[in-house]
């Protein structure tokens, strides 16, 4: 324990030191962080999602909204909930926009899921389902028929047997109450070691 | 990792720029006496303020102590409002509970002024436009606390132009109490409420005007 408090503070007081060197123009010491950075966003997402189909675009479209929030670091304040609230808004934002496609499905999913509509497949593929755990059961499904098995909405309305629109609003209610556990849970992740 | 995000994060590196951190209690300080500045100054435009204004915040503690609490609320929506437009753990709705709660306590006063008015309720200073002018008034400061918002990264947009707002609002709202008639239902309707809609202003522009990140 006194150990990961020790790694907690070092990570921090290194991160915030590169960001304040960022904020002047040190290069080098941008790419180290957003290497650094990189993976823990990647850890994170994985730990809340599992291996979601499109988290390489959530860690890329964090990297980019990083970038385009490096103004608004103040170093009075602790870098990780900086960080992680950028994290948050913007891995919310990728799984409400983007569909994934076959492309990025095969890639990350064996075949044999991709086919699958049986939930219990599902459910093992969301394997840090930290976040997920906590949703609806009918919620977790379209979640997991749409952002992790790729399917489209119609599709994915066909397997649950309920009309697309009624799934599309199963999926932003689905989408919306993520958003809203994930802001009231990130404080204990991101607070304590 | 792959190749992708190493280019992205070589592309970002080789593309950066040095950027200046915004100082969150000097910009507040600089937009809150602006924005009394351009509205004292456009009222006396108009008309003078009341003649024994001074005497009235001297002589009557409840009309100075709820003059004073509109000040430390407006402060309190203003800071709010930007740090609101920053990533950060404040970004809750409990952040809102110190700034609402001041500016509803500071609009409770006037409410309690049907029991017991500060002043003497009297037809004195009374100007022919004072709702029209609470709004025009309130206008360009709204604009330039949402300018300000909308260059940082606000994670509650809504929320943050809804606090300009209601501050850009209250700043001719608490000078009409010097400026115009002092009579309790007067202010409620005619100062207050042309006040606050500034806040729904701002709020629904805010869609338009503040990018959502």
């Amino acid at each position: 324990m006194h150990n990961k408090q020790k790694q907690w503070d070092e990570d921090e007081a290194r991160w915030s030191g590169l960001m304040q060197c960022a904020q002047k123009g040190d290069r080098v010491a941008y790419n180290t962080l957003l290497t650094e950075l990189s993976s823990a966003i990647e850890a994170y997402i994985r730990a809340n999602f599992g291996h979601i189909p499109t988290l390489e675009d959530c860690v890329q479209e964090c990297l980019l909204a990083i970038h385009a929030a490096r103004h608004t670091y103040d170093q009075n304040r602790l870098f990780r909930p900086w960080l992680f609230v950028i994290v948050r808004h913007k891995t919310i934002d990728v799984l409400r926009r983007i569909r994934p496609d076959e492309k990025h499905a095969s890639a990350e999913l064996p075949e044999h899921v991709l086919g699958s509509t049986d939930m219990a497949h599902l459910e093992r593929m969301i394997d840090g389902k930290i976040l997920l755990a906590k949703l609806k059961p009918e919620q977790q499904q379209a979640i997991a028929l749409t952002k992790y098995a790729g399917m489209t909405t119609l599709e994915a309305a066909k397997v649950v047997g309920i009309n697309e629109s009624a799934l599309k609003a199963r999926l932003r209610r689905s989408l919306k109450t993520l958003a809203q556990q994930w802001q009231n849970d990130w404080k204990d992740d991101e607070h304590k070691p | 990792m792959n190749t992708n995000r190493e280019n992205l994060i070589s592309e970002l590196s080789n593309d950066l720029s040095p950027v200046k951190p915004l100082n969150l209690k000097l910009v507040t300080l600089i937009w809150y006496l602006s924005a009394f500045g351009f509205a004292i100054a456009m009222m006396l435009l108009v008309a003078p303020f009341r003649e024994n204004i001074f005497t009235q915040l001297a002589t009557s503690k409840q009309f100075l102590f709820e003059s004073v609490l509109g000040l430390v609320a407006i402060g309190f929506l203003v800071y709010r409002a930007i740090d609101l437009s920053r990533p950060s753990s404040q970004a809750t709705p409990k952040a809102l509970i110190l700034p609402l709660g001041l500016l509803f306590l500071w609009l409770g006063m006037y409410l309690y002024g049907y029991i017991e008015p500060a002043l003497e309720p009297s037809m004195a200073g009374k100007r022919p436009h004072c709702s029209m002018e609470t709004v025009l008034i309130a206008l360009p400061s709204m604009f330039i606390g949402m300018f300000i918002i909308r260059k940082q990264w606000p994670v509650l947009p809504t929320t943050s132009a809804l606090l300009i707002g209601l501050a850009a609002g209250a700043i001719p709202q608490l000078l009409m109490q010097f400026g115009c008639m002092y009579e309790t239902s007067h202010i409620l309707l005619y100062h207050v409420l042309p006040g606050l809609s500034v806040g729904a202003i701002a709020a629904v522009l805010s869609n338009k005007l503040i990018q959502k990140v």
